[in-house]
C-alpha cells in the first residue's frame, strides 16, 4: 500500500503545517459558496496545485471516483425534493429545475475540495503529517495512534494479503453466498487476533526501549520566508474567492 | 457511507465537529499510555477490513466494520474513527476534510452505542457457542443501521432537500447491513473458538 507520492515538487518546499492550514481554510471557504463563480475560481487554483505537485493527472481522477458515485446519489435524487420548474414529471414525483442547479453545485463544490487537498496534502509523508498535526495542537495521544496506525496499516495489509494468497491457494473464489462472508468474516478474526499479538510485542518492544510518551522526529520544521509568501498568497486566494461570492453579481 | 465535502452547512458543520471532538477527548482520556499501539493496531485493521470489497450481484460494497470496532474499543472507537478517517480522506480521497467530525461523530456514537448494548454479554463467563454467532449478527447489524441513521439526521438538519436522498441511500445500506452482520457473527464465533480470553476479559479488561 502507497500513501505518498514520494518525489520532489515545489509543494514539497512549503512548511507542511502551513499546507495543512491552507487545505482547511481553502475547503471551509469553497464549502460556505453559494454560487458557481468562486467554486470555479477555485477549481482553477486547486488545479494549478495539482500541476505543481506534479501529480500523475490519472490519479488524481481516480481518487474522484468514490466521491461522484456519493454525488450521483445527490443528483438523481435531491432534484425530486427541491419545489420549483419542473423538468421532468414522473408519477407523483417533479424533477426540478432549482434542485438540479443546487446538486449539481454541491458536486462541483465537493470535487474541488478534494482536488485542493489532494494538491496540498497527498505528496506528504504520514509521519511529517503526524508531527504536523502536534505542532498545531492535536492531543498527543491521537498523534501517536495516528502514527502507529500508519506504521501497522501496511504490515496488517501484508497479513491479511498472505492469508489470502493461502485462502486462493485452496481455491477459494469470492462471489454472493454465505460461504464467502463466513470465509472473510473468519479472514478479519485471524487479522485481528494476529494483530492483538503483535500490538503486545509491540508494547513489550517500546517498554524495553524505555518509550516515555514521546516521538522524536528527524525532520525539521522550520517557517520561512518562503512560507512566509505562501501564506499571503493563500491568504489573498482565499479572499478572491470570498470576493466572488458576497460582491460578485453573477447569473447563478 | 461517507458525507464528502461542501455538501454541509456551516452550523452543522461546527457543531458535529465539536461534539466529534468531545468524543475523541473522552476516548483519548479513557487510553492510557499503554494501550496506545493496540488502539492504533485495531485502526489500522478496519482500515483494512474496509478495503474488501464484497460483491453482491452487479454491485460491489465494502466492509465498515462500525459495530465490530464499537464492541472492541468502547469509547476508544472515538480516536481510532477520527485517525482512520482522516488517513482516508488526505491520503485516499473518500469523505471529506469539513466533514471530518461529521462521520467521526456518526460512527463514533454507532460504535458506543453497540459497546454499551453488547459489550455487557461477551465479557463475563462463556455462553453457548451460537448465541455468540447471534450476538456477532447484531452488533453489525446495528453498526451500520446506527452509523446510517446518524449520518442520515445530521444531513437532513443540515439541509431538509435531502430526505429522498438520504431515504434512497438508507435502503442502499440494507444489504450492507445484512452482510456485515453475517460477517461480525463469524468473527464473533471465530473468537470463541481460537481465543476466547478476548472476549471474555475485553480489550481494555484487567
Amino acid at each position: 500500500m502507497k500513501f505518498y507520492l514520494n518525489h520532489s515538487s515545489l509543494i514539497n518546499h512549503v512548511d507542511p503545517r502551513v499546507r495543512l492550514v491552507a487545505a482547511l481554510f481553502v475547503a471551509l471557504t469553497v464549502a460556505v459558496c453559494t454560487r458557481f463563480i468562486p467554486v470555479a475560481i477555485a477549481l482553477a487554483g486547486a488545479l494549478v496545485l495539482i500541476a505543481v505537485a506534479r501529480l500523475p493527472w490519472r490519479q488524481v481522477g481516480k481518487r474522484l471516483v468514490e466521491l461522484n458515485f456519493f454525488m450521483l446519489f445527490v443528483i438523481v435524487f435531491l432534484p425530486l425534493s427541491v419545489e420549483g420548474t419542473s423538468l421532468l414529471q414522473m408519477f407523483f414525483l417533479s424533477y426540478s429545475r432549482e434542485g438540479l442547479v443546487k446538486a449539481l453545485l454541491l458536486a462541483f463544490k465537493a470535487n474541488t475540495i478534494m482536488i485542493t487537498i489532494t494538491g496540498l496534502t497527498s505528496t506528504m509523508e504520514p509521519a511529517t503529517f503526524g508531527k504536523a498535526m502536534n505542532l498545531l495542537g492535536a492531543p498527543t495521544k491521537l498523534v501517536h495512534i495516528f502514527l502507529f496506525m500508519v506504521r501497522y496499516v501496511d504490515l496488517i495489509g501484508d497479513e491479511y494479503q498472505r492469508l489470502r494468497n493461502a485462502m486462493k491457494l485452496r481455491s477459494f473464489h469470492p462471489s454472493s453466498d454465505l460461504h464467502t462472508l463466513r470465509s472473510y468474516g473468519n479472514l478479519i478474526g485471524m487479522v485481528l487476533v494476529r494483530s492483538l499479538e503483535r500490538s503486545e510485542a509491540i508494547l513489550a518492544a517500546m517498554k524495553c526501549r524505555g518509550f516515555s510518551g514521546r516521538f522524536y522526529s528527524s525532520v525539521p520544521f522550520r517557517f520561512r520566508v518562503q512560507d512566509g509568501c505562501v501564506c499571503l498568497l493563500i491568504v489573498c486566494y482565499i479572499f478572491m474567492i470570498a470576493w466572488h461570492e458576497f460582491a460578485c453579481i453573477s447569473v447563478f | 457511507m461517507h458525507i464528502a465535502d461542501g455538501v454541509l452547512s456551516v452550523p452543522v458543520i461546527a457543531a458535529t465537529s465539536t461534539l466529534a471532538m468531545a468524543g475523541v477527548g473522552i476516548g483519548l482520556a479513557k487510553v492510557d499510555h499503554e494501550a496506545i499501539p493496540q488502539v492504533g493496531v485495531l485502526a489500522a485493521v478496519f482500515f483494512v477490513a474496509s478495503l474488501i470489497h464484497i460483491n453482491i450481484g452487479p454491485v460491489s460494497v465494502h466492509l465498515m466494520l462500525t459495530g465490530l470496532l464499537g464492541l472492541m474499543l468502547g469509547w476508544a472507537a472515538f480516536p481510532a474513527l477520527a485517525v482512520a478517517l482522516l488517513l482516508q480522506t488526505l491520503f485516499f480521497g473518500y469523505g471529506g476534510i469539513t466533514t471530518l467530525g461529521a462521520n467521526t461523530l456518526s460512527g463514533g456514537v454507532a460504535g458506543v452505542i453497540c459497546y454499551s448494548l453488547f459489550s455487557l454479554f461477551v465479557q463475563g463467563e462463556q455462553k453457548k457457542a451460537a448465541s455468540y454467532f447471534v450476538v456477532g449478527c447484531m452488533v453489525g447489524a446495528s453498526g451500520i443501521i446506527l452509523n446510517c441513521f446518524f449520518l442520515t439526521v445530521i444531513l437532513y438538519v443540515s439541509d431538509k432537500d435531502f430526505l429522498e436522498t438520504l431515504i434512497a441511500i438508507s435502503v442502499a445500506h440494507i444489504p450492507v447491513a445484512m452482510i456485515e452482520a453475517f460477517v461480525v457473527g463469524t468473527v464473533l464465533s471465530f473468537f470463541n473458538k481460537v481465543k476466547p480470553e478476548l472476549l471474555s476479559k475485553g480489550i481494555f479488561g484487567p
